[in-house]
């Protein structure tokens, strides 16, 4: 196996758990509150706390899930503009593809190396969110920062694959999922 | 710069991102990010971006918004949801537009089950298509009733989009959920009136057929068996709102662990397939719904900062127009957006000009935003790029042309506008039930 299809394998095993990990903290997040609300029904007991937990697994959950929903091309677009190129140039439909991929890029890259100085910079000034729990903040924000890093592999991995197949702009298109409401 | 060379810098580079194909929610980063550097410049403002994406989705009230997804893909994949429509079939005896109607029940029922259009509108196609294509039903009389019917899910509780609306322009989530109720019943009796009316009109439409003979004995065990208890979801969500035994967002805790624990019990546990496929719809769409307020959380703050909103409301407060024409000319802006953009795009766009305008022409936000999500119920299936006519296009394949998609659709889009003009000229229809509940 050569180093890029290991490349690619190690970064779909590491999206895959990412998303894995959204999805547990999707129903964790369910049982947490459900249990809340039961125990204040019952006792003069509940989770004072979970309301801040829930916040953080919800920050947690969208961002360990990007890079999986951008593999699936899940990520909703307004594309009737290139739906409308590809029936009538592949030359500026496939241009439009590589900027458009190429904004992604420059965005993902901005936000990832700006999320890691920010979330060092917290971590070093031992910054907490003042609530119950008197969480670290840097341990929070750090997930806005690897979650578009990751997201940025799985662009460079679509382009790179969509330019070395030399597939054409429609087959390109149609190779991706629908997108949901 | 002016406020109206603002805004048109502003909204003119972010249609040429989503004209580019660029994912809504890395456009509406882009345009943050360019707008934040020449406003302020450095690099600073992008790392308070980053924090301001913290800020905007570590709220609480963002709970429902995956919680209401997972219930409607929970009754979709576990199978729940067809064994509710199997049930219900038993009970709709020989009338006009048979199956059309049972679309429209199906539907109305799933909407309380479901927070998510498309898995609701997924599952009326794929139960009620085949079937009705054997019976010779018309592509109006088929594809209209299930797209109408599938986006009801935005207008009856529990809906993710009516969440997240509510959560934007700040207003009691409860409060919104109580008054889309109503109007989401005059949908529904609505579609159900001109489906009867049409089918006796023109029954080549809806060939009358002689519905199986079902014992009363089989329709009371499958009513009590697979309709009733969904009354109990029903109940965890909008009764215990409305009792006081749970906020909105941990109502919708309860409404998706009851969805798992019916699933559990019909489907003999809790199995590996229907959970996975459960857990990856929802975190499939609710990871896309919710980069997508990532990105635009700074939007309306850069449009206050340069003062295009202050300049836009002022604007707005001095046209020599009634209120309503205001109000109606701000509608018929969504429906046209609505025909090429997909509902929470919208939102996003138009929130931040919106809520403001209304604030100063002194609207009940409350049936504003009820009025607003019924006109992204109409973008839903406004042709040409409503996201539900691609998902019957998906499932009927071939046998359905787009264009007589397109035209099924339109008498329910007709349908939607006359709702829609009750909701803006009677607003106790939106705004009794809020009212009650604050009681």
């Amino acid at each position: 196996m050569n180093t890029g299809a290991t490349i690619v394998k190690v970064l779909d095993r590491l999206t895959d758990a990412m998303a894995f990990v959204a999805g547990i903290i999707i129903a964790f997040v369910m049982l947490l509150v459900s249990t809340s609300v039961i125990l204040r029904q019952l006792s003069d007991n509940s989770l004072p706390w979970n309301i801040e937990i829930s916040e953080y697994a919800l920050l947690y959950a969208c961002f360990l899930s990007a890079p999986w929903v951008m593999r699936l091309d899940a990520h909703v677009r307004v594309d009737f503009v290139v739906e409308r190129l590809r029936r009538t140039s592949e030359t500026a439909c496939r241009c439009l593809e590589r900027v458009s991929d190429g904004i992604v890029c420059l965005i993902c890259l901005a936000m990832g190396y700006y999320g890691f100085a920010v979330a060092i910079d917290l971590w070093q000034r031992d910054v907490i969110v003042t609530s119950i729990l008197n969480w670290p903040k840097a341990p929070l924000v750090v997930i806005i920062p690897i979650g578009l890093t990751v997201t940025l592999a799985q662009v460079i991995r679509r382009v790179v694959e969509r330019e070395r197949s030399k597939r054409t702009c429609a087959v390109a298109e149609e190779s991706g999922e629908g997108v949901e409401e | 710069m002016t406020w109206q060379l603002v805004l048109l810098v502003v909204f003119g580079g972010l249609v040429l991102l989503l004209a580019s194909g660029v994912p809504v929610a890395f456009a509406f980063m882009a345009v943050n990010i360019i707008g934040a550097l020449l406003i302020w410049g450095g690099t600073d403002p992008i790392g308070q971006f980053v924090l301001s994406i913290y800020s905007s989705i570590s709220k609480f009230s963002l709970v429902p918004v995956p919680l209401f997804l997972l219930m409607g893909e929970v009754m979709f994949h576990s199978g729940v949801a067809f064994k509710m429509m199997a049930a219900l079939d038993r009970w709709i005896g020989r009338i006009p537009g048979r199956l059309s109607l049972l679309a429209v029940g199906g539907g109305t029922l799933f909407s309380t089950l479901s927070g998510s259009s498309m898995a609701s509108t997924a599952m009326l196609a794929s139960v009620l298509v085949p079937e009705m294509q054997r019976k010779g039903y018309s592509t109006t009389m088929s594809v209209g009733p299930i797209v109408a019917a599938g986006t009801l899910a935005i207008m009856i509780p529990p809906t993710s989009l009516g969440v997240l609306l509510a959560s934007l322009a700040q207003i009691n989530v409860g409060k919104l959920l109580m008054a889309i109720i109503v109007p989401g019943l005059m949908m529904a009796v609505a579609f159900a009136a001109y489906i009867i009316i049409r089918s006796m009109l023109n029954p080549k439409v809806a060939p009358p057929y002689d519905a199986p003979s079902v014992p009363w004995r089989v329709r009371i065990r499958e009513a009590l068996l697979y309709i009733l208890p969904l009354a109990s979801i029903i109940f965890l969500v909008i009764g215990s709102m409305v009792l006081g035994i749970a906020t909105p967002n941990e109502a919708s805790a309860l409404g998706a662990l009851g969805c798992f624990v019916l699933a559990a019990i019909y489907r003999k546990g809790i199995k590996w397939d229907w959970l996975k496929k459960s857990m990856g719809g929802t975190v499939k769409v609710s990871g896309m719904m919710l980069l997508i307020v990532a990105g635009s959380t700074a939007f309306s703050q850069i449009l206050t900062f340069t003062g295009a909103t202050g300049s836009l409301v002022q604007f707005a407060a001095d046209i020599d127009l009634p209120r309503i024409g205001i109000l109606i000319i701000m509608q018929v802006v969504l429906i046209v957006l609505g025909m090429f953009m997909e509902p929470l795009s919208i939102l996003m766009v138009t929130l931040p000009l919106y809520i403001p305008v209304a604030q100063a022409l002194e609207f009940d936000l409350i049936w504003f935003c009820a009025i607003m999500l019924l006109n992204m119920e109409m973008g839903a299936i406004s042709p040409p790029f409503g996201l539900s006519l691609f998902v019957v296009k998906g499932i009927m394949g071939d046998s359905a042309p787009l264009t007589s998609i397109y035209r099924s659709s339109l008498p329910f889009l007709a349908l939607d506008a006359g709702v829609m003009t009750i909701m803006i000229f009677v607003p106790s229809t939106v705004l009794w039930l809020p009212a009650l509940m604050g009681q």
